[in-house]
């Protein structure tokens, strides 16, 4: 049975000091429902993406909020696993489709995080990675500077390369009215950023965002009654590795995205060079390079190199994050994987505005949860 | 959350490491850290195989200006983990001190 992306909304991401949490699934929510065109009384459920919520808001019970924020009196889950919450709930709500449960289906993905300071940002962003993690006094940077350090000592790839990764999703930010950060940066800015967890830069990291995005999801009998132009999601796959980095033989790939990208091609019935453009988890520069690699575009090692020639941007052989992706659109991480949905929804409905992706087809999503414990993979068609 | 119950529960288990000596496979510079570390920043975390196999997650310490690499041996000594939390209690365990 396939399922179909019928209306996508995303709100602005940045610093909303004056949204909060209920007030950004009010807005994602209620403007994906009018973009889809369906009556809100035929939504049959709902899934909410959100990890940090009971930490920054002091809220629990989210399912009952986004029900009652949104006057949708049906089940509401909120799906937790870390920045993979939304990646996740997208696919709790596919599943729940073609199980043949529910045939509509609204997706919301939330996040409030700057109604905390840094540290304590820091903290809750940390219950993703393990207990010894913590007690070592590890941060996100922290665990993905590792990962860098041991990418740049058997590959020989340097922050320089690490600082075309950022210059690249800035200038697809530049492009992006609803990014946190919509502005290009130059190879110095990026190298002389401060120092966060060494090789990483403040240039290297995705910022705290807040933020939401929602899509209307259908099963093909309910979809084919709309007249609009429809996005199918072909594979929706998820997998899972062990929670603490040290529990594995190499922390330059993460085996869930293998896992997953692996299931996801062949559940779609397509290979790698089919794929047009996609929406990588880059919460760090490194993160993008390793996806490329452990999702099969290119070989272990060599991620880095396709950098040098901009093949990687709006126009090459295999456009990645037109969104900004985390780094530069902004990465409210429980929203993250419904707007990596959202902007492959826009890109392959041909209002992606001035970064369209021209005679794109099949996209794929890639979001990660932690430092890989969840990962999942969808790909879409129109 | 450092509840007296969770720390005197973990005490069972969490200095096995003191005394055990091992080498550092990758390290890293913290120079933003999490609440209840500042007062350590800058510091060193590193992954470190013990001698036995076993491969930990730790913070260095008494690095100075010395720079951690792959290779360098490690030994795990006690030290306080991070500043008490709203509780107050002070909690200890095991990092790491190049050798």
């Amino acid at each position: 049975m396939k399922v179909a992306v019928l209306g996508a909304y995303q709100t602005k991401f940045g610093e909303l000091w004056d949204k909060s949490l209920a007030d950004l699934i009010f807005e994602a929510g209620n403007e994906a429902i009018k973009d889809s065109g369906v009556d809100k009384k035929d939504i049959q459920s709902g899934f909410l993406g959100n990890k940090l919520g009971p930490q920054t808001t002091g809220q629990n019970h989210l399912g009952a909020l986004m029900a009652e924020v949104l006057d949708i009196k049906v089940p509401v889950v909120r799906v937790e696993a870390a920045c993979a919450s939304g990646g996740v709930a997208m696919a709790q709500a596919v599943q729940s489709i073609k199980s043949g449960q529910y045939e509509l289906v609204l997706v919301v993905g939330a996040e409030k995080m700057t109604d905390v300071g840094g540290e304590q940002i820091a903290e809750a962003l940390m219950g993703a990675a393990s207990e010894s993690e913590r007690q070592a006094g590890l941060t996100f940077p922290g665990l993905y500077a590792l990962i860098a350090c041991e990418y740049f000592a058997k590959f020989g790839a340097s922050q320089k390369d690490l600082a075309r990764v950022a210059i690249k999703n800035h200038y697809h930010a530049s492009l992006n009215p609803k990014a946190q950060f919509p502005f290009c940066i130059t190879e110095k800015q990026a190298q002389t950023s401060s120092d966060v967890a060494w090789p990483l830069r403040l240039l290297d990291c995705s910022g705290v965002t807040d933020g939401a995005a929602a899509v209307v999801l259908a099963s093909e009998r309910v979809a084919g009654k709309f007249k609009k132009n429809k996005v199918f999601i072909s594979a929706s796959c998820q997998a899972s590795d062990t929670l603490s980095l040290d529990k594995r033989p190499d922390i330059t790939t993460l085996c869930s995205t293998k896992t997953a990208a692996k299931f996801a091609f062949s559940q779609a019935g397509i290979e790698r060079k089919d794929v047009d453009f996609v929406e990588a988890h880059d919460c760090f520069t490194i993160a993008e390079i390793i996806a490329l690699e452990d999702l099969g575009f290119y070989k272990k090692g060599q991620g880095y190199l396709a950098y040098k020639n901009n093949e990687l941007r709006l126009g090459g052989k295999l456009a990645v994050n037109l969104s900004g992706g985390l780094k530069a659109c902004g990465h409210p991480v429980g929203a993250t994987g419904v707007k990596q949905i959202v902007e492959v929804y826009n890109q392959l409905s041909g209002r992606a505005g001035v970064r369209q992706s021209k005679g794109a087809k099949v996209a794929l999503t890639h979001n990660v949860g932690g430092t890989g414990g969840t990962v999942v993979v969808h790909i879409l068609n129109k | 959350m450092n509840s007296p119950i969770k720390i005197w529960r973990d005490n069972k288990t969490k200095y096995q490491n003191l005394g055990k000596a091992g080498k550092i496979v990758v390290a890293t510079k913290i120079n933003t850290p999490v609440d209840g570390f500042s007062a350590f920043a800058p510091y060193w975390v590193a992954i470190i195989t013990l001698d036995g196999g076993q491969k930990v997650t730790a913070q260095l310490v008494d690095t100075g200006k010395f720079l951690p690499k792959k290779g360098d041996k490690v030994i795990g000594v006690c030290r306080r983990i991070k500043a008490p939390d709203k509780v107050g209690v002070i909690e200890y365990g095991i990092k790491f001190k190049i050798i």
